[in-house]
């Protein structure tokens, strides 16, 4: 298992350095340093500001290598001094720097933002899975029943609304309407609770519809298994046969679903962090877009890019805990 | 002990533990942290309103965006103000300054302004100064502020509109950016020829030719005083293991409030400043100012103890919040809420009864702006055809577009300037604005492009319209502009960039149509006729029009006083420009703004941002009103969980193995 390990984490190398210069080069697809300058410079900026601009953040070297082909290029500079190296380099070593919008410290940023983060998507994914859980088993205890044609019923309709409406309505109706939940703002310690209700109920509203109907399938599945149906001849309730029997069962496709979903505890939920003002790292990945913060995205996307990385691996592991039939090697 | 872990298990605590959150949380709606108290024990008097996005920055040397300037200018205040209160005709008065600059004409030509600085105003206090109290603002804080806007090495928004103006009458100060830009780094100690100290609370500016405009300038935040302490304070480094901020994010000034908090991405609070050398609310205002507005004439200022802003991106909660209470005004913010203030909005153009009851005011705010849409002057085609121009022109319905997409809050534009500027004349009647289709048609005749086909090729016309991609809205405007053109036979082809490359193609010329616009930095035609001076090619004169005779009117302009001559002036560059028709006007800008009842004379001020210490607010009013609309409504709930305990029960009971 520790050689899988190894190999897995090696994996992993090419892995983040290929999404880090996909985001290099799609980035600056979009957009050019030039452009960069000029947005952090506002209206009208001098070509002499532009140049302090450019040297002062790295972007006047040439884009991905040294040499003399490149417009760029410096003489005086190694092969291997471009922007691409520069920005691989430092963020591999998770030295983050400084944003290029504003100057602040990264590193800094991105720890203030994981907390309020944390602080919503962990309850959320925690009630939702304990929540579609509990809705499929009882779905499944009652399949065929008017339960569980209404179940699905509302689970399809759950999984067609796009997560948009459900902010917008659930701003209106539970903080305009019935005024339970602030629809804005945040706040540190105990008193942060209220801000982050509504958002996790959301965050779990929008979450159930695909998974009580996938965790439903899974459920079925074992509970038509031979196991099953001998622990049932057994004479163990109904209950016993779900909950010790069925449930163990079904953990792997449960723990896949559960730990792809783990980096987003950290890396947060773009939308409902905009929309309730909740200062985690969703709400800088948009910051960092609108302002053309290079520097800020790819640290955003190289934690987003190892945390997923790591939460498979995490997945892989987590199978030969629940299924002793599985070996890693 | 079987028997009570067996009891144990059978209490519903999922049910308790949601119960328990939702009476710690006391079920409130309430979106802020509870009020503090002032150190006296008093309640303090907040002012609570929404930015939609942080400020890029608070250097007031840098700062040059709305957003921005909607706090700094409480913090850091410059020369001169305007009078809260007139609109009409805009008035300057002393704030740092005392009395208006003097203006002195030079041997050699050009002229001194000689600046008198009121004595005994002291900086907030702030870990900058010696003991943390700030220290008395003099002479050297604004020569150390204007030599910041010649520093290459910070970012004011150099060339025009900032640096290249002041740089092209400020003596030495072209002198004092080039050296630095060469040197890579720039000398405070070096002087610049154009500011002599006199002494602590005499400053002399000495300008290169006649610039009257620069009293403007001095009521704008570039011409805010910095103390150098500060800048060398704030340098974003660590320091005793305790990290400090940039100064962007940390002005000290001496306004009437200071920063107390900026969580970024999240709020600012200011607090008053306890060095604030005080200031009255004006006893003068325009002819037929209602008289409220006039109640606290002579009262001191600021009337609250707080603002607290609310950084919110989306324009929803912000309605949200204000339609619960928890915002004092709409303010600029507003201008994103055109779609739904209309909700509000009678036939008449007033308030609805519902908002009416409610005590919510309704504010329609001018701005000092006009939008265009821009032709190429150099571009082959559109450039060089003066009738082509003018057909299109006349066949672009300004009126339906401002109905469809702005409700028709927005004002038709006839020229360029806009008005509450000296030379608006709201009875001219632009004679290619005038929609005339058939007229128009004619004028293709006559420009070549009969029924819109173009004799080279035998096809229709093509134009490309470049247009800015502000969001949905900005793909609907351009099939409007493409429609407006097809009437002319012409085909339009919209390409729609960002902001940045909007800047680039101002920059490179590489368009035939875009939008422009301008928003007035002051009240003086200047601000608008320059975007037609044929040196300012480029971003400013996006339409790269360049007229010998208007070139020549508009020097002569500039350096005169509001007079008839001037006015003719003004008159006859108006005639060139729309004779000419190197644009398409399209509109001046406006908006409604909504505040609540329990406030009292805010206004917002088209030039004007330190407004703040102007807004009155009733907090026990506020309070009121607030539980009044915000009590919580637990029917929903209880029906719900009927609702789903009665879909459950029925198959529960009809299985008849053992659970």
């Amino acid at each position: 298992m520790i050689e899988y390990i190894i190999r897995r984490v090696l994996y992993t190398i090419p892995t983040i350095l290929g999404v880090m210069l996909l985001t290099f080069v799609l980035f600056f697809m979009v957009t050019s340093p030039e452009n960069m300058a000029k947005r952090q410079l506002g209206k009208n900026p001098t070509p002499e500001l532009v140049n302090n601009w450019l040297k002062s953040h790295g972007y006047d070297k040439p884009r991905f290598i040294n040499l003399p082909f490149d417009a760029d290029y410096k003489a005086d500079a190694p092969w291997w001094d471009s922007q691409f190296t520069n920005h691989m380099r430092s963020t591999l070593l998770f030295q983050f720097g400084n944003s290029d919008a504003n100057g602040e410290d990264i590193g800094e940023r991105i720890q203030k933002g994981a907390w309020p983060s944390f602080l919503i998507a962990f309850p959320a994914l925690v009630i939702s899975l304990i929540v579609a859980l509990s809705a499929s088993l009882i779905i499944a205890l009652y399949r065929g029943s008017y339960l569980d044609w209404g179940g699905i019923f509302i689970c399809v309709g759950l999984m067609s609304i796009p997560i948009l409406v459900y902010i917008i309505a659930g701003q209106w109706l539970l903080g305009l309407i019935l005024r339970y939940f602030p629809v804005f703002g945040f706040a540190d310690g105990a008193d942060s609770l209220r801000f982050v209700l509504l958002p996790v109920v959301l965050g779990v509203v929008t979450a159930l519809g695909a998974s009580v109907r996938f965790y439903r399938t899974v459920m079925l599945d074992e509970i038509g298994q031979d196991y099953a149906r001998t622990a049932r001849a057994k004479g163990l309730s109904e209950r016993v046969v779900l909950f010790k029997h069925v449930l163990k069962n079904a953990m792997i496709p449960v723990l896949t679903a559960v730990v792809a979903d783990l980096p987003l505890i950290i890396l947060g939920n773009v939308l409902l962090e905009n929309f309730f003002g909740i200062p985690g790292l969703g709400n800088l990945t948009i910051v960092a877009i609108n302002e053309y913060d290079f520097a800020l995205l790819r640290a955003l996307v190289f934690l987003g890019s190892i945390l997923y990385v790591f939460a498979l691996l995490l997945t892989d592991i987590s199978y030969t805990l629940v299924d002793p039939r599985v070996r890693l090697n | 002990m079987i028997k009570i872990y067996s009891t144990f298990k059978k209490i519903p605590w999922t049910s308790i533990v949601i119960s328990a959150l939702f009476l710690i949380t006391g079920c409130s709606n309430y979106p802020y942290p509870r009020d503090p108290l002032n150190p006296d024990g008093t309640q303090k008097i907040i002012w609570y309103q929404s930015l939609e996005e942080d400020p890029r920055t608070l250097d007031p040397q840098v700062a040059y965006d709305t957003v921005s300037a909607q706090v700094l200018f409480n913090i850091n205040e410059p020369l001169l103000q305007y009078n809260y209160l007139k609109r009409q005709s805009f008035e300057l008065q002393p704030l740092l300054a005392e009395g208006i600059p003097q203006r002195v004409p030079r041997a050699g030509g050009g002229e001194t302004f000689i600046v008198k600085i009121k004595k005994g105003i002291r900086y907030s206090d702030d870990p900058c100064f010696v003991g943390g109290k700030g220290r008395e603002l003099i002479t050297d804080d604004f020569i150390y502020a204007l030599k910041r806007i010649a520093d290459p090495h910070i970012k004011t928004p150099t060339a025009s509109p900032v640096y290249e103006p002041m740089a092209a009458v400020i003596l030495g100060m072209t002198e004092f950016y080039e050296t630095a830009q060469k040197a890579g780094t720039t000398d405070y100690t070096r002087a610049i020829d154009g500011l002599e100290k006199v002494d602590n609370y005499t400053l002399k500016i000495h300008l290169k030719s006649p610039y009257p405009q620069l009293k403007y300038w001095m009521a704008l935040n570039f011409f805010a005083p910095v103390p150098a302490e500060a800048v060398a304070y704030y340098d974003g480094l660590e320091h005793d293991g305790v990290r400090r901020d940039q100064f962007m994010f940390h002005p000290v000034g001496t306004g009437p409030f200071k920063l107390k908090q900026w969580e970024r991405n999240s709020n600012l609070i200011l607090t008053r400043n306890e060095n604030y050398h005080g200031a009255t609310y004006p006893s003068s205002a325009d002819p037929g100012t209602p008289a409220k507005l006039l109640e606290d004439a002579g009262k001191p200022l600021p009337f609250i103890d707080e603002a607290r802003f609310s950084i919110i991106r989306e324009a929803i909660p912000v309605w949200t919040l204000f339609r619960q209470g928890y915002i004092d005004s709409l303010g600029r913010a507003a201008r994103r809420q055109g779609d739904t203030i209309q909700q509000v909005l009678s036939n008449n153009g007033s308030l609805t009864e519902e908002m009416t009851k409610s005590g919510v005011t309704l504010e329609y705010v001018p701005l000092l702006s006009t939008d265009y849409i821009a032709f190429n002057m150099r571009d082959s085609v559109v450039g060089s055809n003066k009738k082509l121009r003018q057909a299109i022109s006349m066949a672009y319905d300004i009126d339906r577009f401002i109905d469809f997409f702005y409700n028709g809050v927005k004002l038709k534009a006839e020229s360029l300037i806009p008005p509450g500027i000296y030379g608006y004349d709201k009875d001219y009647k632009n004679p290619y604005r005038i929609l005339d289709v058939a007229k128009a048609k004619q004028l293709m005749k006559e420009a070549g492009y009969a029924d819109g086909i173009d004799p080279k090729t035998g096809t229709p016309l093509t134009l490309e319209v470049v247009y800015q991609a502000r969001g949905p809205e900005s793909q609907r405007e351009a099939q409007y502009i493409q429609e407006q053109f097809s009437a002319l036979g012409i085909k339009a082809n919209i390409k729609l960039v960002t902001f940045a490359e909007m800047l680039n193609i101002y920059d490179s010329g590489r368009f035939q149509l875009t939008r422009s616009g301008w928003f007035a930095d002051y009240p003086d035609p200047e601000n608008f006729l320059f975007l037609f001076y044929s040196k300012n090619s480029g971003i400013i004169n996006t339409s790269r029009y360049n007229n010998p005779e208007y070139d020549r009117l508009f020097l002569q302009m500039q350096n005169m006083e509001d007079s008839p001559e001037r006015l003719a002036l003004i008159q006859r560059m108006r005639q060139i420009l729309d004779e000419d028709c190197a644009t398409i006007y399209t509109f001046h800008d406006a908006y409604y703004v909504l505040n609540q009842g329990w406030t009292e004379h805010v206004l917002q001020h088209p030039v004007a941002f330190d407004l703040l210490k102007y807004y009155k607010v009733d907090p026990k009013l506020r309070e009121q009103k607030q539980q009044e609309w915000n009590q919580p409504n637990y029917l929903f709930v209880l029906a719900l969980a009927g609702l789903l305990t009665a879909a459950v029960i029925p198959v529960a009971l009809s299985r008849r193995d053992s659970l």
